[in-house]
């Protein structure tokens, strides 16, 4: 129980300073790449993923909510992007968790939905409240095959430490996941 | 009991539907109103900026590594053709010199301290992209306590880029040309045929297809060729004359074929900038 309440207090920070790495490097890729197509870097949602094997979902609804609010504020100057989108995927991660037992390929074909539906809603709610002008095609080639290739890479690349995280209390955890259900 | 969950779910999604239509709505039009940031937002918008500059470091340092391999290998050949350049500038120097002088005795003699073409500049370094293709928003170290209006012309290294869209007090939001935001301002142009009369435009929108910007309105088509440079007019008040925005591409007619419609290439890229330049009119500012 002293765990975890020294956990909360660093968990939001990391989540802080991943949604700043994510776009720096996304940047730094694009660069390299020619500015062609987009390579979105998904670490804060790997994090996510991560935590939600260790938290309480209300606690994490709470700090994506958080985090989506400085994400919109200081990307776009218009609230309600993020703000929607990672919250979602905080419900979607618990949802699909309680269902499946994660392992190497389950985790991998989660991240493909994950990494798809985020970058769905914050194209979707962009075009509904004509803020951009765009087409479903050209998003599909130019944004969301790349980066889907990226972030599968990234994840294995990733997995070693990740899996510490993830599996570290998930056989005490996965009694009480699953009893509940 | 268990009849109430899935009406209190229902409840519950309405609530938040409701809220992300309101919060979106609310803070968009404020955006495109130019209304000044909240406090909370602003402070928080600099706080992250802080942080986010801090971050950025270490990352450009690899990313400078990289490009600066890149370039090592087309040195011999850039170098080759610089020093062809470099013969040429020295006598568009002299001459830029003399007419410069001319220019202020002209001025002098008309009384006018200063014109259209005048502008301070503000250089500021970019700390920052969204991660998103279509809004082309770029983060910037400089705001209000700089001399940052919303507004202002942002240049990058050769060409005008984009345009500030908000400003807080130690950084700023910059939405490039590229944007396909749908609610941008226009920039006014001038296009300068070799022969004949200048014509005027507006810069209305960007054709990732095509990679130009489209001008419309055109007051005439006539003497215009491939090639023309094309640059703002300083009409209208936001930007000053002569900021240079790229090369004639094609004129042909719209799709009603009633106005002409015109491709412009961008002079440069702008998807690799790391610093740019913010220029705050001198003249005709409407305050």
């Amino acid at each position: 129980m002293k765990q975890k309440t020294y956990f909360q207090w660093w968990l939001p920070i990391v989540f802080f300073l991943l949604m700043l790495l994510d776009s720096q490097l996304s940047y730094v890729v694009r660069i390299l790449v020619g500015g062609q197509v987009i390579l979105n870097f998904h670490l804060l949602l790997m994090a996510i993923i991560a935590a939600s094997f260790h938290c309480k979902r209300s606690y994490l609804l709470v700090v994506t909510t958080f985090i989506g609010f400085l994400y919109d504020n200081y990307y776009y100057g218009v609230l309600g992007i993020q703000m929607l989108a990672l919250p979602l995927i905080v419900l979607l991660v618990y949802w699909i968790f309680s269902k499946v037992e994660p392992s190497f390929l389950s985790l991998i074909v989660s991240l493909v939905i994950f990494v798809t539906i985020m970058e769905f809603t914050v194209f979707i709610v962009q075009i509904v409240f004509k803020l951009i002008h765009a087409t479903m095609l050209n998003f599909i080639v130019d944004v969301l095959g790349p980066s889907l290739l990226l972030n599968v890479i990234v994840f294995i690349l990733l997995y070693y430490p990740l899996k510490k995280i993830i599996f570290s209390s998930f056989q005490s955890k996965n009694v009480v996941r699953y009893s509940r259900s | 009991m268990k009849k109430f969950n899935p009406n209190k779910n229902i409840i519950i999604a309405l609530i938040v539907v409701i809220a992300v239509v309101l919060l979106v709505s609310v803070t968009a039009t404020q955006r495109n109103q130019k209304k000044d940031e909240n406090v909370v937002q602003s402070v928080t918008n600099d706080f992250v900026a802080i942080v986010d500059k801090g971050l950025s470091f270490p990352v450009k340092g690899v990313q400078n590594v990289i490009s600066s391999i890149q370039n090592l290998f087309n040195t011999y050949e850039e170098n080759d053709q610089l020093k062809r350049r470099i013969d040429e500038l020295e006598s568009l120097r002299s001459e830029n010199r003399s007419y410069k002088e001319e220019n202020e005795q002209l001025k002098e003699q008309l009384d006018l301290d200063s014109t259209l073409s005048n502008y301070e500049r503000i250089t500021a370094s970019v700390i920052d992209r969204s991660p998103d293709s279509w809004q082309n928003i770029f983060i910037i170290d400089k705001g209000k306590a700089d001399g940052i209006e919303v507004d202002m012309p942002v240049m990058g290294r050769k060409s005008l880029v984009g345009r500030i869209i908000s400003v807080n007090d130690h950084s700023s939001k910059v939405e490039l040309l590229t944007t396909s935001n749908q609610n941008v301002n226009h920039f006014p142009v001038m296009i300068t045929p070799k022969e004949g009369n200048v014509a005027y435009g507006l810069l209305e929108e960007y054709n990732p297809k095509e990679n130009a910007f489209v001008v419309k309105q055109l007051t005439s088509t006539d003497g215009l060729q491939v090639g023309d440079e094309v640059a703002t007019s300083g009409l209208g008040g936001k930007s000053p004359r002569g900021l240079f925005v790229g090369t004639v591409k094609s004129i042909e007619a719209n799709q009603f074929g009633l106005e002409k419609e015109m491709l412009v290439t961008p002079a440069a890229s702008t998807y690799e900038l790391t610093t740019v330049t913010v220029i705050k009119k001198l003249a005709g500012r409407d305050s």
